[in-house]
């Protein structure tokens, strides 16, 4: 009996199980993945007393604030204010080279902390005594899976760890393994393998530090604040800017920190906002379209139902005859939502990283049994079943009008909104500098010998034809540096003091990334050597104002006669010179102070480019000074042929590891790296995407039953239409009409929605694109042919019907 | 058995309201065989629908046995009606998808019988209709006539005190017809009360009395004796 039902039905069952399943799918997967998001570093029993201090960005308006402080600014925090109990610092350098057992390891998860890490926070420590840990110097805390990678099946603990190389932090040294931990969880929003110990009294005070406070119970997080921007204030120097301090809770920060130094890729609040609506929306569309069809079927075999009752069946045993039928396009359902959300890592190359548990599955397939189930028996609850069986409350479309409108609705602003995202990307992607963004590779953070090296690499790079360019730069793409040094220009007020941000590269970098002057051309011509730059630094940070040291890089400068610095300015630097023809900075005087008074010798502008954006789209461009200066390109850039990648990156890491065998080479691709910047935007742009579809199949589908339910009933009247002279044409147009009207009616209501959702998300850019009327023209033309289509296909047939075989119906 | 008193019946559209039935004052008497007649839409089938407790009347009384329905819920009339009422109709309306014995078996199933009790009871008014042999068929793989002698199966197979029939020979040709109506002669004769509405004057024959409706009111009211000389 139920095989016939199936098969009597297979248009109901196949829909029903499609778009539930589907439902299902969005559903497990949004929930696991939403509430992995929401669980971010929650596990410590100190969460809800965490914070992290972070400083407000003031150099540049709009920008979020910054992650890291200056180790200085910490000292005071130790004692001073009551309400901090203990503070963990964590110090994050790029770029090491640890040897254990006698083998090199690069490793990026690495810390420097001090013992309350362990106090502060719950990491679970599998071997090692945690009260102990770190009150002797040089002891290290590794990882489970370090363990493992260094050590292999002995015993880590009393081993020793080295730091071979270090670019940031300079305490390199022998460290004791102290204690071996579990690896962190993946909810937690930094991931550390080895943690290094450093004491509180050690100075080093001029890095970059992640500083973590717990605070007393109930402290007043405005009063604390306010205590310590006024400290912090007493102890600023004239002239230099105040740092003001945020408070940011720990359990925040995966889903609301958008600082510009983060520990690691975080997660967004309106991503999770987009996915969970995005998930509510497929859910609805295929409620609807369960509620509709189970009404459509309902009515067929409202005659059945009427015969259960004239036989002695009550209003119950009608609802078990319901239930049980729709238990098993829900059954299928859950059985093909599953297979789909189980999957879905693989099938989407692992976009959530997905642990679903049995009981989510469990739970949540319950809860749709429960639903779908009981919403099937809306119709008999509404309709009176024991009526006189002649009688049929079909009433043709009208019924259906509301939730055609809504699908469409959200179809149609899901289009609309899903082209804007796509758009925009393209737009960044666009604006992003070089051409073949996918065949340049990056190699960041290179160490200081390898700096030094960077003639013969390029050299010895280039003698391969797999290389089409190399390059260096200060920094890697996607970053942008907040910090602006003052300078001084021929025609310029003096008076009030001008700031650019710098930005070193190397000759090449031009020409590697097709950039073109806007006026006066881009060859930086002989630039200065690296021990030169060493020399004019040494000297100016040490003794800035002696006349001796003066004297000597006088003498110095001399010694280098060829030597003269070139500076090229970008269009916003223009802006905030006040100058508006580009061709009028060319050839002007120029000096810059940069980190030292003689670092940067006096020059002259030799060129200038439109806005580079190097950086990302989140903040307007920074007005930027470029020059050339080896001793900051930590970014080596290669240009490689786009059919032999896999040659060319084998031909880098060769030339790499003659030069230095003991740093493995570390590289990333431009439009990678640009893609990591965007992580949340991507994230959104894709679930959008998804969810766009979704929706469209699942409005289709349920156009597509209703419809052909609807035409099934026009039967007869199609054959008195036709029997009375209309035309297959009129018959199909008039048959269109009833559906295509209301996607029209959808698409006024969903496209101001649509503009309200996508003007908020296009704030996330400084640079954004137009919203043009036709991306809305599109979305409309775009669900109407689909609707269209969707109807056509069966009123084709019964329009066409000869109206005798119609009229012969019923 | 059946009481009616001033029974009304009026349908209520956006723009007409039209009466079915009009203060109809009615007594059926249990073993009895009574025939409706009248021309379309002289209200047979409202009063039938309303005898069954399918509808409701909007206004009069209707006393089943004794006990006040027409006023009862919805609810109320079913389980008055559960295995004390069934019907026959002309379209035979049996399910699709359920096979004869399944569809003779369906009243018992709401009766909440054992099942090889059930069983017992549907071979047995299988066999009675003569259509033991199509038990595993579907209703569409049956003649009209072995259809409505399955329906009549299922109408009987609960042994319900009242079947209402609604030309139950209406879509059936002349042989088969008689057919059937020798077998709701012989189920009346076995004590069943049977109330038919039925175009046909042969029909009529085998009822002890034809009441006719016109306009929603009772015509005349004659024993088949009267009827048939009258029509003779």
């Amino acid at each position: 009996m139920i095989l016939n039902q199936i098969i009597k039905n297979k248009k109901w069952y196949g829909i029903n199980t499609l778009g539930i399943g589907l439902a299902f799918a969005v559903v497990l997967i949004i929930f696991t993945h939403a509430q992995k998001e929401l669980s971010y570093d929650r596990f410590h029993s100190n969460a809800d007393n965490i914070y992290r201090i972070n400083i407000e960005d003031q150099q540049s308006e709009g920008r979020p604030p910054v992650s890291g402080i200056e180790g200085n600014l910490i000292v005071p925090l130790y004692d001073k204010f009551p309400q901090i109990k203990e503070v963990v610092r964590l110090i994050h350098p790029e770029n090491t080279i640890i040897t254990a057992e006698k083998n090199n390891f690069s490793n990026n998860q690495l810390f420097f902390t001090n013992k309350q890490f362990f106090e502060v926070f719950d990491f679970k420590l599998i071997k090692g005594n945690r009260e102990s840990l770190f009150n002797k110097p040089n002891q290290v805390v590794i990882s489970k899976k370090i363990a493992l990678a260094y050590f292999g099946t002995e015993e880590a603990l009393g081993k020793e760890i080295k730091i071979a190389v270090q670019y940031i932090y300079a305490k390199s040294g022998s460290y004791t393994v102290a204690g071996v931990m579990e690896n962190f969880p993946d909810n937690s929003h930094f991931n550390a393998e080895l943690l290094f110990s450093i004491n509180n009294n050690e100075d080093i005070n001029e890095y970059h530090t992640f500083a973590y406070l717990l605070l007393e119970k109930e402290s007043n997080l405005t009063s604390l604040k306010k205590l310590i921007n006024a400290h912090w204030k007493k102890n600023t120097k004239e002239g230099e800017p105040e740092p003001i301090s945020q408070l940011m809770p720990l359990r925040d920060i995966h889903l609301y920190s958008h600082n510009t130094d983060e520990m690691d890729v975080n997660g967004s609040m309106s991503s999770l906002i987009i996915l969970i609506v995005g998930a509510l929306i497929v859910f609805l569309i295929a409620f609807i379209n369960f509620t509709n069809l189970n009404y459509v079927q309902f009515i067929t075999d409202l005659k059945d139902f009427k015969i259960h009752m004239i036989n002695g069946a009550s209003y119950s045993d009608l609802s078990r005859i319901i239930i049980t039928r729709s238990l098993i396009p829900i059954s299928f359902a859950i059985l093909l939502g599953g297979l789909i959300a189980y999957n879905f890592d693989a099938l989407s190359g692992s976009a959530f990283q997905l642990n679903i548990s049995v009981f989510n599955t469990l739970w949540i397939a319950l809860v749709f049994y429960l639903v779908f189930a009981l919403s099937s028996l809306l119709p008999l609850v509404t309709t009176k079943v024991s009526k006189d069986l002649a009688r049929s409350p079909y009433q043709g479309s009208k019924k259906f009008v509301a939730s055609l409108l809504f699908q469409f609705m959200l179809s149609i602003a899901a289009i609309i909104t899903t082209i804007v995202l796509h758009k925009q990307i393209d737009l960044v992607n666009d604006l992003h500098p070089g051409n073949e963004k996918s065949s340049i590779v990056i190699m960041p953070d290179v160490p200081y010998h390898m700096i030094q090296k960077y003639e013969i690499l390029k050299e010895s790079c280039l003698k391969h034809p797999e290389i089409r360019n190399i390059s260096a730069a200060f920094y890697k793409p996607g970053l942008n540096m907040p910090y602006s040094y003052p300078i001084e220009m021929e025609g310029i007020d003096k008076s009030v003091e001008k700031k650019l941000n710098m930005f070193s590269i190397e000759a090449d970098f031009f020409k590697l990334f097709n950039i073109k002057p806007l006026a006066g051309s881009l060859d930086m011509g002989i630039t200065s050597s690296m021990s030169w730059e060493n020399i004019a630094i040494k000297i100016s940070k040490y003794n800035p104002n002696s006349d001796q040291v003066l004297e000597k890089l006088e003498q110095y400068n001399k010694e280098h006669p060829d030597f003269q610095e070139n500076y090229i300015l970008n269009k916003s630097a223009l802006k905030v010179l006040g100058i508006k023809n580009p061709q009028d900075a060319i050839g002007k005087s120029f000096q810059f102070n940069f980190m030292a008074p003689k670092l940067f010798k006096k020059g002259q502008v030799i060129g200038v480019i439109d806005d580079l954006h190097y950086g990302d789209m989140f903040s307007i461009e920074k007005p930027m000074v470029l020059a050339a200066k080896k001793m900051f390109n930590s970014t080596f850039i290669a240009k490689i042929d786009p059919n032999r990648k896999a040659e060319a990156l084998q031909v880098l890491t060769k030339e790499w590891h003659t030069l230095a065998p003991d740093h493995p080479i570390k590289y990333e691709f431009v439009d990678d790296l640009y893609e990591q910047i965007y992580f949340n935007q991507y994230k959104e742009m894709r679930a959008l995407t998804l969810f766009s579809i979704l929706s469209i199949i699942l409005s289709i589908l349920g156009m597509f039953a209703l419809s052909s339910f609807s035409i099934q009933h026009k039967t007869k009247e199609i054959g008195i239409r036709k029997a009375n002279g209309s035309t297959s044409l009129e018959i199909l147009m008039l048959l269109i009409r009833e559906y295509t009207q209301w996607v029209v009616v959808a698409f006024l209501i969903a496209c101001p929605i649509a503009y309200y959702i996508a003007r908020d998300w296009l704030r996330n850019f400084a640079y954004r694109i137009e919203l043009s009327w036709w991306i809305f023209a599109i979305s409309g033309v775009l669900a109407l042919i689909i609707a269209i289509l969707t109807v056509s296909w069966q009123t084709w047939k019964a329009a066409t019907q000869n109206p005798v075989e119609a009229l012969k119906y019923e | 058995m059946i009481k009616i008193e001033n029974l009304s019946k009026r349908f209520q559209t956006e723009e007409v309201e039209t009466t079915a039935l009009n203060q109809i004052n009615l007594e059926i008497k249990e073993g009895e065989f009574v025939a409706i007649m009248g021309p379309s839409g002289c209200g047979k089938s409202s009063l039938l629908n309303i005898l069954g407790m399918l509808d409701s009347p909007t206004s009069g009384d209707y006393y089943f046995n004794d006990q006040e329905v027409g006023n009862q819920k919805e609810s109320q009339r079913n389980a008055i009606r559960k295995g004390n009422i069934n019907f026959v109709f002309q379209s035979f309306n049996l399910i699709d998808e359920l096979n004869v014995f399944r569809n003779v078996e369906l009243p018992l199933t709401y009766l909440n019988i054992g099942k090889s009790d059930r069983k017992a009871r549907v071979l047995e008014v299988l066999d009675r209709m003569k259509i033991g042999h199509r038990k595993h068929h579907y209703p569409q793989q049956l003649s009209g006539g072995q259809q409505q002698r399955v329906a009549i199966a299922r109408a009987v197979s609960a042994k319900p005190k009242l079947l209402l029939a609604d030309e139950p020979t209406g879509n059936l040709d002349s042989k088969t017809g008689l057919e059937v109506m020798n077998l709701l002669s012989e189920l009346n004769s076995e004590g069943m009360t049977i109330v038919m509405v039925t175009h046909s004057e042969r029909d009529a024959e085998f009822a002890h009395r034809v009441i006719r409706l016109f306009d929603g009111e009772v015509m005349t009211e004659k024993t088949a004796k009267e009827f048939a000389t009258i029509n003779y």
